[in-house]
């Protein structure tokens, strides 16, 4: 007998067709703290018979026969309840990443994890949701096994630098796929997405896992679904935080006035202080820091709607979100809506999701080393200088206008006066249309087309009183870019079980396509006092400063893919798993365009097995292997690797330059990705947990050979060279601790191991600046010269050579392999305790064994900067003969003692141990128990206080350890320390 | 029945795809639409010209004659960053150049490799002008076509000769046993081509027949290379390419062709007599005697920023007291010399009122502080001196020609001048000292130095606490007379040799 067994619910609750009726089942479904679940399946005998109500409630007609039923709803783990004749209390936990049961999300098709060859992570939405980053992305952090986010910057709507299984490329995109309901949305681009509309984030790890993205799917895939309305009365929620933030400890300790003026006199009194200003000086201690940071404020507001009737649902919300940066003028405003509704008429389904978000950043320059960047200026400017003059009350400009004494421009002016701000528009809409075709069961035909459209409005003006900006009266500069993209996928689904026998499988073509253009001018001559463009004075010949600058420019990609996943069951125990795969990229050279990508997975459920029947150990246990290819897009040579000229001028004239020298044989990198998995639970699923092995290899990888400039001007040309290994080991582990009436105590962790090394390149031991790209080591591994300390006879500084003796003279030659600043250990360790209404939960991420190098150090120690504020330490520097010390002498000449002292900045003085650990959040919620809402008309109600980054233990010495890249270069606008409150109450 | 419906839905299916397959042009046989294809391109006459726009846009590179916040400048400031000429400012620098300030440089130097392309990107230029331009040559525009590829000789020869300055070992005309770098006349985009270096004779002779093409090319052209009048003469003439022939020959020693092709460069291009025509060549508010200079337009920078940021009044570094003070009565360069007020401003550093000179030569065009300012290239001055040195050096009868033209400039930089009776020795130092005057902050001096003493003593202000050089001397035995190959470079290019030393 053939047999309907569908395993995407929503679909499912429709298609069930009547049958013999004989006896009612009623019950209540809820989540453990008593809030009513709507819309979970219940199902009998394999088929769907009902759903529950928005009050959880349900009732519905099984065969006499039946024994039980399965409840089940999305973001919930399965439950089977027994039939006792009364009615039914269900409750359901949520769902962990590891639950056996779960149904994972690769794109708009689903599967029951059991039968899943791939290797995934699902991130839940609650815990995305519920802290405050301006971009979801940072919630991620130490989430799941494999998956390594890293906050670079705590400027809000910063996005996080998110890496699956490691740095793939080394000179390509690294940056994983983002999909949301089944298109492609631009990467690290989310300050306008809101992520309270998510209701499931999936983390797509290998070949298997990311097979419908096989094209672009090389670095992983995060499949992002919003959340669906859910058939029954109408649901209103009403979600809002509220909250600070505070600075870092700053672990790089500067001068203070009296430490400062000493070392001046130290080194030669340079601006010439007599001692009675040199005493008043000392007690300055004017705080910087203070005078250019605050405690920022967040709020945020979201209301939403659910509700529909079995045929149309849908789900609509508005959100708000208003969060201060920790330096002044700088924060986020978001405004989002969303609207997103199924309907199923008769055999069709059609459904249309569309978001749009507004979002204005107030932003300050970060990560440079610029003179006149706020940031920098709080660990420059001399602490004995002020931001205002207290006589005057305006702007202290005692180097000139704009300029401390020091010749540092003033930070304040530069921060209060300046503006840097930028707009975001961004539309993601969706829509789909599905046949089931009425002659034969399980076929069906989709096709999903949806468009993503970013505007930024990118704005920075300049203050004609600020340093350096005096020349030209001021700038502004406003910058536009668009970008589009569509994204169509279709497809013939074939769905059907014979027997033991389980067939899903389709085939697919899908186009992505993405436009970009952009324009912008640079204004000058801000004379009237306005700081926009009724400021700007348009220059002409007989005002040439004032001439305007204005540029502007374009490009376009596209995607064509062919595919067929296959996918085949027997017995409930053995599942294989077959993709295919040809993809078409505009950024390859004419003649490869096009490649074959394909993977093969299989899963055996051995618990499933007669065998296992009996065990007292395993309530479940799952063997899965996949090995695939996926490719990589991102290239470095940009859309066009063919030969081309771009614009260029001179005396006014427009000409054509050289601009790429193209490689008309440019490829796809390729990943081949390993991957072996096991899934159990044991102790009547107490513990549970996954194993992952993996060995991802990406060949061909992108490479700019480099040629000698002589012959074309051009010192590489895009290739296709090398390859490079990503392998490791993921433990993700969740365990009841306790589990009792009112009390229950989990742990849930996740540990990553990834050895990252470069096997083959076309030129072996490639150093730049203080890296090397050598065979055998990882990407990012630092090259740096040891340092020895200071010779106590003449204060030079020392170094040690490759023979381990010490020398004095710097070389090159003498550096040595480092470690790598992408951390290879990393996890989160997650213990939630609930007792009755109160849940209280702490997550402690760590990412560990890497190394960075501090060049914010090195802007402060470089003995040639000391007209600026410098490190503390340097007052221990050498003076006299005999003294014992690490800091060298400053002077960089020969003396009658010693050799030359050039000051060296590749050595490792400034490399620092990055590892870090890191109390991402703490949450205290109170669930008010139903029975004392009812009379109130509030469905559910819960308030929290969560914080994050509450605690960062570290040897790096800075704000935050927690930064990407081999260098730390300078102005780190550190992660923000947050406290919040929050509140949900649902109608 | 079934089996039919199957059929014709297999059969729409594959309509569709097969429509979406047609948009394969739409999605993937994609063209740049803000660039040019250069598969195809430079497709015209009118093209190849705008190559050779290109060409000279490329001068204004930060490490050609353009630069950067305290780096770039290669042709421009750098041999007087590198020299005696200027002092690296202890209270005002960001130690950007120091390696190339203090001669520690390495094979891995940032600047170097900088240095190394910057040169071999103009020649790739000028080598796909001459790629292209015979093909769109006819009858009736010769001319037009020999404008072109002249100026295109020009460049290549002016941009080898630019590496071999810094790069060449030694710069003996006829040595063949000492290496140049690679002269390249062809444009090639591969891995596979690695050229060597030629050695000095080769080299020279390549340049001499390049620039020997371009003046025999731009006597015969469809309009003048320069407008008649104007400001700025910001193309390569043939009087050009007579001042480079003129330098080319004082460097190679051939004192009679330097002599002739200065005075062929000097035809209708007079020293500038008057403080505003002087100034008036850095300002862009006089022609002056400029024989060509790199234009910069507004917007695009200048080739100052190594040592004197314009915009904030900052110095990374400031003239030796040797060469001038704030007083203006000490030094080469005095207060009654117009050359004081065109090169030099009192501004002091920020929060220091005590007087200090600036270079501020490319402060600005007209009253401007912005720091874009034109860089004067080749100008009448230096072929005065390059005829007056070949002169001194030929000796006997020359001799007194030299003095002459020594004299002449002098009565037209110096207010009172009283000219001079020198010979010999004296004569030839005079020449000397009145070039370091001259060319200061032209991008002469290190050069100079390597051509004749081949030794740097920097001034009394080194190794003192005002200045933050760590070293005074370069003694002529340094490997740091010549750059070394970028480490790089050497990494592609197995052919070739690295300089002695490195």
């Amino acid at each position: 007998m053939r047999k309907l067994v569908s395993l995407l619910t929503v679909l499912m609750l429709f298609t069930a067709s009547a049958f013999a009726q004989n006896k009612t089942v009623t019950g209540k479904v809820t989540e453990s703290n008593g809030t009513p679940i709507s819309g979970a399946t219940i199902s009998a005998n394999g088929k769907p018979v009902g759903a529950t109500s928005a009050s959880g409630d349900f009732s519905v007609a099984v065969p006499t026969a039946t024994t039980s039923i399965v409840v089940t709803s999305i973001g919930y783990n399965d439950r089977t309840v027994t039939l006792t004749g009364s009615a039914l209390s269900i409750t359901l936990t949520t769902a962990d990443a590891n639950s056996v049961s779960e149904v994972v999300v690769t794109g708009y098709t689903s599967i029951q994890r059991k039968k899943f060859s791939g290797a995934i992570a699902n991130v839940s939405a609650q815990e995305v949701k519920k802290q405050p980053f301006g971009s979801f992305d940072q919630a991620l952090q130490g989430q799941a096994a494999g998956v390594s986010v890293i906050a670079n910057s705590g400027q809000p709507g910063a996005n996080a630098v998110v890496r699956i299984r490691g740095n793939g490329s080394i000179s390509g995109g690294n940056v994983p796929l983002y999909i949301m309901d089944g298109i492609e949305i631009t990467a690290a681009d989310f300050s306008s997405l809101n992520q309270g509309d998510f209701e499931r984030v999936e983390l797509l790890k290998d070949a298997v896992a990311t097979a419908m993205y096989g094209s672009r799917g090389a670095n992983g895939v995060i499949v992002i679904s919003t959340r669906r309305g859910r058939a029954g009365t109408l649901q209103l929620n009403y979600d809002a935080q509220v909250g600070w933030s505070t600075l870092p400890q700053d672990r790089l300790v500067m001068m203070n006035s009296d430490q400062k003026i000493t070392y001046e006199l130290q080194r030669g009194n340079p601006y010439g202080w007599t001692t009675a200003e040199a005493d008043s000086l000392r007690k300055v201690n004017f705080s910087w820091k203070d005078a250019l940071m605050q405690t920022g404020m967040t709020h945020q507001h979201m209301i939403s709607a659910s509700g529909g009737t079995a045929t149309s649902k849908f789900f609509a919300s508005l959100s708000y979100m208003d969060q201060e940066g920790i330096v002044q003028t700088t924060g986020l405003k978001r405004y989002t809506a969303r609207i997103n509704v199924d309907n199923t008429i008769k055999n069709w389904r059609f459904g249309i999701n569309l978001q749009a978000g507004f979002s204005k950043l107030k932003q300050t320059g970060e990560a440079n080393t610029g003179l006149a960047t706020p940031l920098n200026a709080i660990r420059w400017s001399n602490p004995y200088e002020r931001d205002r003059d207290p006589r005057t009350g305006d702007f202290q400009q005692f180097g000139g206008p704009g300029y401390l004494t020091s010749g540092q421009p003033n930070g304040a002016m530069e921060l209060f006066l300046d503006y840097n701000n930028s707009i975001q528009i961004k539309t993601v809409a969706t829509s789909y249309l599905e046949f089931h075709f009425p002659f034969l069961k399980g076929l069906s035909a989709r096709t999903n087309w949806g468009i993503d459209y970013t505007n930024n409005e990118s704005t920075a003006f300049n203050d004609p009183r600020t340093a350096g900006a005096q020349a030209r009266a001021g700038a502004l500069s406003r910058n536009s870019a668009w970008n589009f993209r569509y994204t169509g996928t279709t497809s013939i689904n074939y769905k059907q079980n014979f027997g033991k026998h389980e067939f899903d499988g389709g085939i697919f073509t899908e186009v992505v396509k993405s436009d970009s253009r952009n324009f912008g001018f640079t204004g000058y001559g801000f004379t009237n006092g306005f700081t926009n463009e009724a400021g700007l004075t348009a220059g002409s010949t007989a005002n040439a400063n004032y001439i305007p600058a204005i540029g502007g420019g374009g490009s376009r990609n596209g995607i064509q893919s062919y595919f067929g996943i296959f996918n085949y069951g027997y017995d409930s125990k053995y599942y294989l798993t077959l993709v295919g795969r040809r993809d078409g990229s505009s950024r390859f050279g004419v003649n490869n365009r096009y490649a074959n990508f394909g993977s093969v997975g299989v899963t055996w459920s051995v618990s499933s097995e007669k065998f296992m029947e009996n065990s007292k150990l395993f309530d479940n246990l799952s063997l899965r292997a996949s090995i695939g290819t996926t490719g990589n897009n991102n290239t470095q040579a940009g859309d066009f690797p063919i030969p081309i000229f771009g614009r260029s001028t001179y005396a006014g004239v427009s000409g054509w330059s050289p601009g790429s020298p193209g490689n008309l044989d440019y490829r796809w990198e390729t990943n081949r990705t390993i991957n072996v998995g096991i899934d159990f639970s044991i102790l009547k699923r107490r513990l549970s947990g996954s194993i992952e092995l993996y060995d991802r290899k990406t060949l061909d990888l992108f490479y700019a050979l480099p040629i000698d400039p002589s012959i074309s001007g051009f010192g590489s040309i895009p290739s296709n060279f090398g390859s490079l290994r990503n392998r490791g080991i993921e433990l993700s582990l969740r365990g009841d601790v306790l589990r009792a009436k009112d009390f229950s105590w989990t742990i849930a962790a996740n540990l990553t191991y990834n050895q990252n090394r470069i096997i083959d390149l076309p030129t072996d031991s490639v150093v730049a600046g203080i890296t090397i790209l050598k065979e055998g080591k990882a990407l990012n591994t630092l090259y740096l010269v040891p340092y020895a300390g200071v010779n106590p006879a003449n204060g030079n500084a020392q170094y040690q050579k490759k023979d381990k003796s010490t020398t004095m003279v710097y070389t090159p030659n003498d550096k040595v392999y480092q470690g790598t600043s992408d951390a290879p250990w990393f996890g989160g360790i997650t213990s939630s305790w609930s007792y009755k209404g109160f849940d209280l939960s702490a997550q402690l991420n760590f990412f560990l064994n890497r190394v960075q190098y501090n060049n914010d150090k090195n802007n402060v120690v470089n003995p040639t900067y000391f007209f600026d504020n410098m490190w503390v330490e340097l007052l221990k520097e050498w003076r006299n003969p005999g003294d014992i010390t690490n800091i060298p002498r400053p002077t960089s000449g020969a003396t009658a003692l010693g050799p030359s002292n050039p000051y060296q900045t590749q050595t490792t003085f400034f490399l620092e141990d990055g590892s870090f650990w890191r109390l991402r959040n703490v949450t205290l919620g109170y669930t008010v128990p139903t029975k004392l809402l009812s009379k109130t008309g509030i469905r559910s109600a819960r308030v929290f206080v969560q914080g994050q980054n509450w605690w960062t233990g570290t040897k790096f010495q800075g704000f935050d350890p927690e930064a990407t890249g081999v260098s730390l270069v300078g102005a780190q606008y550190p992660a923000l320390v947050q406290t919040t409150i929050g509140l949900n109450v649902g109608f | 029945m079934y089996n039919k419906i199957i059929k014709n839905t297999i059969v729409a299916f594959a309509a569709f795809t097969l429509v979406q397959g047609c948009s394969k042009k739409e999605v993937i046989e994609l063209t740049p639409e803000f660039s040019l294809d250069a598969l195809s391109n430079p497709s015209s006459m009118k093209q190849v010209e705008e190559v050779l726009t290109g060409a000279y846009g490329s001068l204004r590179a930060a490490d050609y004659f353009g630069s950067g916040s305290g780096t770039g400048s290669g042709w421009a400031l750098m041999p007087d960053v590198m020299s005696d000429n200027l002092y690296e400012v202890s209270a005002e620098t960001l130690a950007n150049s120091r390696a190339m300030a203090d001669w520690i440089f390495n094979s891995s130097t940032g600047q170097i490799t900088s240095l190394y392309s910057a040169p071999y990107n103009t020649i790739a230029h000028a080598n796909i002008i001459l790629r292209d331009v015979d093909k769109f040559t006819n009858a009736n525009n010769q001319g037009q076509s020999n404008r072109i590829k002249g100026q295109a000789y020009a460049l290549r020869a002016m941009a080898h000769f630019d590496l071999f300055r810094f790069f060449a070992v030694k710069y003996d005309r006829s040595s063949t046993a000492d290496l140049a770098m690679p002269y390249i006349k062809d444009f090639t985009v591969s891995t596979s081509v690695k050229p060597v270096r030629n050695n000095n004779k080769d080299y020279y002779d390549n340049i001499f027949a390049d620039l020997n093409q371009a003046v025999t090319l731009l006597g015969n052209v469809d309009q003048a290379v320069n407008p008649a009048s104007g400001l700025t003469r910001p193309f390569l003439d043939r009087n050009a390419v007579y001042a480079l022939l003129a330098r080319v020959n004082l460097y190679a020693g051939n004192w009679a062709d330097a002599a002739t092709a200065a005075t062929n460069a000097l035809n209708g291009r007079p020293l500038a007599t008057t403080q505003s025509a002087f100034t008036g060549m850095y300002k862009q508010t006089d022609r002056g005697e400029i024989i060509w200079n790199v234009q910069f337009e507004a917007g695009q920078s200048g080739p100052s920023f190594i040592a004197f940021f314009a915009t904030s009044n900052r110095s990374y570094f400031r003239p030796a007291p040797e060469v001038a003070t704030a007083a203006g009565t000490t030094g080469l360069i005095q207060s009654n010399d117009l050359r004081y007020q065109a090169y030099f401003t009192n501004v002091p550093a920020a929060g220091n009122p005590t007087p200090n000179l600036a270079i501020t030569k490319y402060r600005g065009k007209g009253t401007l502080v912005d720091g874009n300012a034109n860089f004067v290239a080749l100008r009448s001055g230096e072929m005065y001196l390059i005829r007056a040195e070949a002169n001194a050096r030929l000796g006997g009868a020359n001799e007194v020609t030299a003095l002459a033209d020594l004299n002449a400039l002098r009565a037209a930089r110096i207010t009172g001048y009283t000219p001079v009776v020198l010979t010999g020795t004296a004569l030839i130092n005079a020449i000397a000292d009145e070039r370091r005057r001259e060319m200061f902050g032209e991008g002469h001096r290190f050069f100079d130095l390597k051509r004749t003493t081949r030794i740097i003593q920097r001034g009394s202000i080194c190794g003192t606490p005002t200045s933050s050089a760590g070293n005074c001397t370069l003694a002529a035995t340094a490997r740091e007379w010549a750059l070394p190959i970028p480490e790089s470079v050497l990494g592609a290019n197995k052919n070739l040799v690295q300089n002695p030393g490195y």
